[in-house]
């Protein structure tokens, strides 16, 4: 009889011990219908295909519709990976893929046509929650123009290549590269009054920064 | 490529990608860290204001994963196809005859078709009759009833009535 599928979490620990086998070799197993395989890889990767529909997306059960159509696809379909592959780079790619094409059906013309500044009413509401840095920011973020968020989410979050992004977006890399500026440009426009505030706070070692630069 | 090229081209670039060298364009990675390094004071301004923007980026925290999404995907994912769903009452009540071996439904048609032959049959004798009383207008035709009338749905075919005047 088959047994209950059990995220990894859930897993015994001699189970949970293979989250520690490769991705690769988990889909393999994967291939040949192994549902606890499955499980471990879903649980493994889960967080970071969510973040990334929901990065683009932001609504979280929309998040996961695109996640459950990227696990979807790992156990109807596994890809045919090389072995130097990452799946979690690829499983956040398809995340990506399935979250912009999902955003474009909902608004056909993301378009860039807005002024090169934050939407008013987020900002004020960001300026009223100014004592949590992070929620400022990210509302920020949220009220740049489509492209721009886009292409910021795409590079700067999802580290995607810019020659990656750019297709994504159905345009140029130095199209990319004029949105990604005047996103970081109308950013700190719309932060300018915390701007100080926030800084101190990435010292203190504020969320993923951690305090620290990488020094060019 | 001249000085100012370059150096415009490292500006371009921070002010797209940020500080962080890892996030330029692959490409173009070595040849801009070297720009940067033979231009440290010509561009350490530029560099500054985007390490500030980096910094400010990186307070936005990653998202929780709802509680219980990975369970809940695991459950959507791997459901085995579920079989046709079969409403075994409509099923039954449109398929089986009626206890009694009478079937109304079956048995309207039929009726209906008998009366329309014995309206055809009712209309050919009365046109005999009238053809006596009125020889000169006594001819029966054959007309459509048009649309709304109440026979053409239930019986199928066009029905049989008399033409204007006939009977006078």
């Amino acid at each position: 009889m088959e047994q209950p599928l059990k995220s990894a979490a859930a897993l015994s620990p001699a189970a949970a011990s293979s989250s520690q086998v490769s991705h690769l070799t988990l889909l393999q197993q994967v291939r040949a219908g192994d549902q606890q395989a499955f499980g471990v890889l879903v649980s493994e990767l889960f967080p970071t295909v969510y973040r990334a529909a929901l990065r683009v997306l932001r609504q979280e059960q929309e998040a996961e519709d695109v996640a459950q159509d990227v696990f979807m696809k790992i156990w109807g379909d596994p890809p045919e990976l090389r072995a130097e592959a990452n799946l979690k780079a690829w499983s956040a790619r398809v995340a990506t893929n399935g979250a912009i094409d999902r955003l474009r059906k909902k608004k056909p013309d993301i378009s860039d046509d807005l002024p090169d500044q934050v939407d008013p009413a987020v900002a004020a509401d960001g300026a009223l929650q100014a004592d949590e840095a992070a929620d400022a920011v990210q509302q920020a973020i949220d009220g740049l123009p489509e492209r721009q968020r886009l292409a910021l989410v795409l590079t700067y979050y999802e580290g995607l290549p810019n020659k990656e992004a750019a297709d994504l977006l159905e345009v140029s890399v130095d199209a990319l590269e004029s949105l990604l500026a005047r996103a970081r440009r109308a950013l700190k426009a719309a932060l300018s009054e915390q701007w100080q505030g926030l800084l101190e706070d990435f010292a203190q070692g504020g969320q993923n920064g951690e305090g620290s630069w990488k020094t060019i | 490529m001249t000085k100012a090229t370059e150096l415009g081209r490292l500006k371009d670039v921070l002010d797209a990608y940020g500080a962080n060298p890892d996030n330029w364009p692959e490409d173009e990675r070595e040849q801009l860290e070297a720009i940067a390094s033979d231009h440290e004071t010509e561009v350490t301004a530029w560099v500054e204001e985007a390490r500030q923007l980096d910094a400010v980026l990186n307070l936005v925290p990653e998202a929780n994963v709802p509680d219980g999404a990975v369970d809940r995907m695991l459950a959507k994912v791997t459901k085995p196809p579920s079989a046709p769903v079969v409403d075994l009452q409509a099923a039954r009540s449109k398929h089986a005859r009626p206890r009694g071996g009478f079937d109304l439904r079956q048995a309207v048609p039929v009726g209906i078709a008998m009366a329309a032959s014995l309206m055809v049959g009712v209309l050919a004798g009365l046109s005999d009759l009238t053809a006596s009383y009125i020889p000169n207008t006594g001819t029966i035709v054959l007309a459509n009833a048009g649309q709304g009338a109440v026979g053409d749905n239930l019986i199928g075919f066009e029905s049989f009535t008399l033409a204007e005047g006939d009977l006078q």
